[in-house]
């Protein structure tokens, strides 16, 4: 018998799910009952109490697994703005511009064009302005006329959802 | 009087309207986003690929490589599990990277750092944890996370680790039965 007052090291420590502590189940066998939230009902393993201990162990494992990551995160020192800063950068020269718009000039030489990122950014703009609303995405529907033909492109700005602010 | 709004409000929006924002081009929506993500997807990648030089690269590729997918994304309230799909792809490229060079040794500088002393020495379960998983050897290490926060099943875990699915479903059972040790041990 050992001696439960001695200080234990590492070689002494037992796990729930040493095999010869559980009749005769596979970690892997309890993994995936405890994977399929214990259904459908395996008489065997829901009546050894050893498999019911490295069931209950490995419940437990899962349970502060999913914290884990979270913590770490937590500990973890701050980036610095200039790791942040390096990718908008290179993500700035790649934005989502989408299809230029053609705009009307009186000049016939001119060739004018606003491309629809940068209407979906005034969209965004002049609806942020509006107290208590904060633009989602916007939709432009239509189809983009040549500049000749007069006829207004319609721009429809769908899908805004109000935020809040306090005060 | 109209306000435009600065950080502090689109800083309030959700992951859903920020991802939705950013896909319309909205650079400072997608910079909101990385800077509530980054501190987790930072320390997901630092697991899975056991060096920290490593997660800044990969982090800051799978960042710009989310800018550009942004468009085609399709679940704008899955923010979170979208990026750290994103994330495992990139680490397990920058894996199989160091696979090709054969020289896994050189850059596996942290596995493993932690002893089971150390892990009698955690100070709250958690911090049990973080060390058993550090005391981990490499592919057990890298096979739990995958599972278990990265939530991957077994076959996807194969598939992206190159090994047939009894080997990870061996390495998963081994991980377990050394995390549950030291972590009984503790308590």
């Amino acid at each position: 018998m050992t001696d439960s007052s001695a200080p234990r090291g590492p070689e002494d420590r037992v796990s729930p799910l040493d095999e010869a502590h559980f009749d005769g189940f596979t970690v892997d066998q309890l993994s995936d009952y405890l994977d399929l939230a214990r259904t459908p009902r395996d008489e065997a393993i829901e009546s050894s109490a050893a498999a019911q201990n490295a069931l209950a162990a490995l419940s437990r494992l899962r349970k502060v697994a999913a914290k884990l990551i979270e913590a770490e995160a937590e500990a973890a020192p701050v980036r610095a703005p200039s790791w942040f800063k390096a990718i908008l950068d290179q993500i700035g020269v790649q934005a989502h511009a989408g299809r230029d718009i053609p705009l009307h000039h009186d000049d016939a030489r001119a060739h004018l064009a606003i491309s629809e990122g940068a209407v979906r950014a005034l969209i965004r703009t002049a609806g942020d302005g509006i107290d208590g609303v904060l633009v989602e995405r916007s939709r432009l529907e239509g189809t983009w006329r040549p500049p000749a033909s007069r006829s207004p492109s319609r721009s429809t700005c769908r899908s805004t959802r109000a935020l809040t602010r306090p005060g | 009087m109209v306000t435009l709004p600065g950080h502090s409000s689109l800083g309030d929006a959700d992951d859903r309207t920020l991802a939705g924002r950013a896909s319309d081009g909205d650079i400072r929506a997608f910079e909101i986003l990385m800077r509530r993500h980054e501190p987790l997807l930072s320390a997901y990648a630092a697991r899975l690929l056991g060096s920290y030089a490593d997660t800044d690269d990969v982090v800051q590729e799978a960042f710009i490589s989310a800018w550009q997918q942004l468009p085609t994304m399709e679940n704008f309230g899955a923010v979170r599990r979208w990026l750290i799909q994103i994330v495992t792809r990139k680490s397990i490229d920058r894996l199989r990277a160091r696979k090709d060079h054969d020289d896994i040794e050189k850059h596996d500088v942290v596995s493993p750092t932690e002893t089971p002393e150390d892990v009698a020495a955690a100070t709250s379960l958690d911090d049990a944890l973080s060390r058993a998983l550090s005391s981990l050897p490499e592919e057990q290490r890298r096979t739990w996370v995958l599972r278990e926060i990265g939530g991957y099943g077994y076959d996807e875990i194969a598939e992206q680790l190159d090994l047939p699915v009894s080997t990870v479903r061996g390495l998963l059972a081994r991980s377990r039965r050394t995390l549950i040790r030291e972590m009984e041990a503790w308590r």
